[in-house]
């Protein structure tokens, strides 16, 4: 007697004589023989099993490698940038300063410091000279100090073009 | 390839069937005698979940899709037929659950009135009105009592192996086995 039959006999001998009359369950002639060529026909059409891809990964990886010097020049002149911004003789402030941060204007300038004419970029200083603080400043009321040995005029600008000689302008520009 | 193929069948093991579907060359070699080998025993695992021959038919084909999908992400740390057993056990059931939603969502019992009526109906089922009776009463028990009945009164698996299967103890599933054993027997005697 198998264990299933010892294990039924304390608890259910009805089950135990009922096992051996089987489900009463059938299936169409030739179902496996045919199951197999129709499940190679949907498999046709289905993706094959894929191992995990770890050669992927790894190329991805170096997809995105930057050569060393490339990355040491790229800060360096991100930092000679940001050195000069910051260390600049005074601030241009203007009316638009007051929508945007220091980081936009600076992105700005940066980006298209060529089209700026040095007495351009005077005048815009010599506006913001003029507006009423809580416009310039927006959020900052308080005056700010006077920075008189740093303020460039369009005058100074002058005097300072007609002092340089033609090789000496040609170098800065 | 078929008397080759028939002749493999045979005596061939998982860790040989494995192996050839790890190559590229063998895969449809590999999985056709997988296929050889199981889909028997599985189609019977299936078709005393969900009763009806055609219903297990379809089963049956998603649970080899599914295994023809992520055979390669097997990693061997089941036995292979218990890796099989637990994908059409968890497809059967699924496709029960999908039926019963779409027939009688406001039912009580809804998977076995379900399984029930489509017994009644199906050409396939040759038994008489006890062995009918016999399948509706497994059809009314929970999803897991029936299986675990089934697998140890129809396919006798031992419980070691069931417990790898379905991720329980021995001494739960024998607790299950029995329950749904006395609570079969009742019905039955409450029938007749």
């Amino acid at each position: 007697m198998s264990n299933l039959m010892e294990e039924l006999e304390g608890l259910s001998p009805w089950l135990q004589d009922q096992k051996k009359r089987g489900d009463g369950m059938d299936l169409p002639e030739g179902y496996f023989g045919d199951f197999e060529h129709r499940m190679m026909e949907r498999l046709a059409e289905t993706p094959r099993a894929q191992k995990p891809n770890f050669e992927v990964k790894a190329a991805n990886k170096h997809r995105w490698h930057i050569p060393l010097p490339y990355l040491a020049a790229a800060a360096s002149v991100a930092l000679l940038v940001a050195a000069w911004w910051f260390m600049r003789p005074a601030p241009v402030s203007t009316p638009i300063s007051t929508d945007l941060s220091a980081e936009d204007v600076q992105d700005y300038l940066l980006d298209n410091i060529h089209e700026f004419e040095v007495d351009q970029l005077a005048s815009l200083e010599t506006e913001s000279s003029h507006l009423p603080e809580t416009e310039s400043t927006g959020r900052n009321t308080s005056p700010l100090p006077q920075e008189t040995t740093d303020e460039l005029h369009p005058e100074d600008i002058d005097a300072l073009l007609r002092d340089l000689s033609e090789e000496e302008l040609e170098e800065i520009l | 390839m078929t008397l080759q193929t028939s002749a493999l069948a045979k005596t061939i093991s998982d860790e040989q069937i494995l192996e050839l579907l790890r190559s590229e060359q063998n895969f449809e070699h590999g999985f056709r005698l997988l296929m050889r080998q199981y889909k028997e025993r599985l189609y019977w695992h299936i078709r005393r979940i969900v009763l009806v021959h055609d219903d297990a038919d379809d089963v049956l084909q998603n649970t080899f899709i599914k295994v023809y999908k992520g055979i390669l992400q097997f990693e061997g740390k089941s036995k292979l037929y218990t890796w099989l057993y637990r994908i059409a056990t968890n497809e059967a059931l699924t496709f029960l659950q999908n039926q019963s939603k779409q027939l009688t969502s406001s039912l009580e019992g809804e998977i076995g009135t379900v399984l029930s009526n489509k017994l009644r109906a199906d050409t396939w089922f040759d038994g008489d009105a006890i062995q009918q009776q016999l399948q509706i009463a497994i059809a009314h028990l929970p999803d897991k009592q029936r299986v675990v009945f089934n697998l140890r009164y129809y396919e006798e698996m031992p419980y070691e192996e069931m417990a790898q299967m379905l991720d329980t103890s021995v001494g739960a599933l024998k607790a299950s086995f029995h329950h749904a054993v006395k609570k079969v027997t009742a019905t039955m005697e409450g029938e007749n």
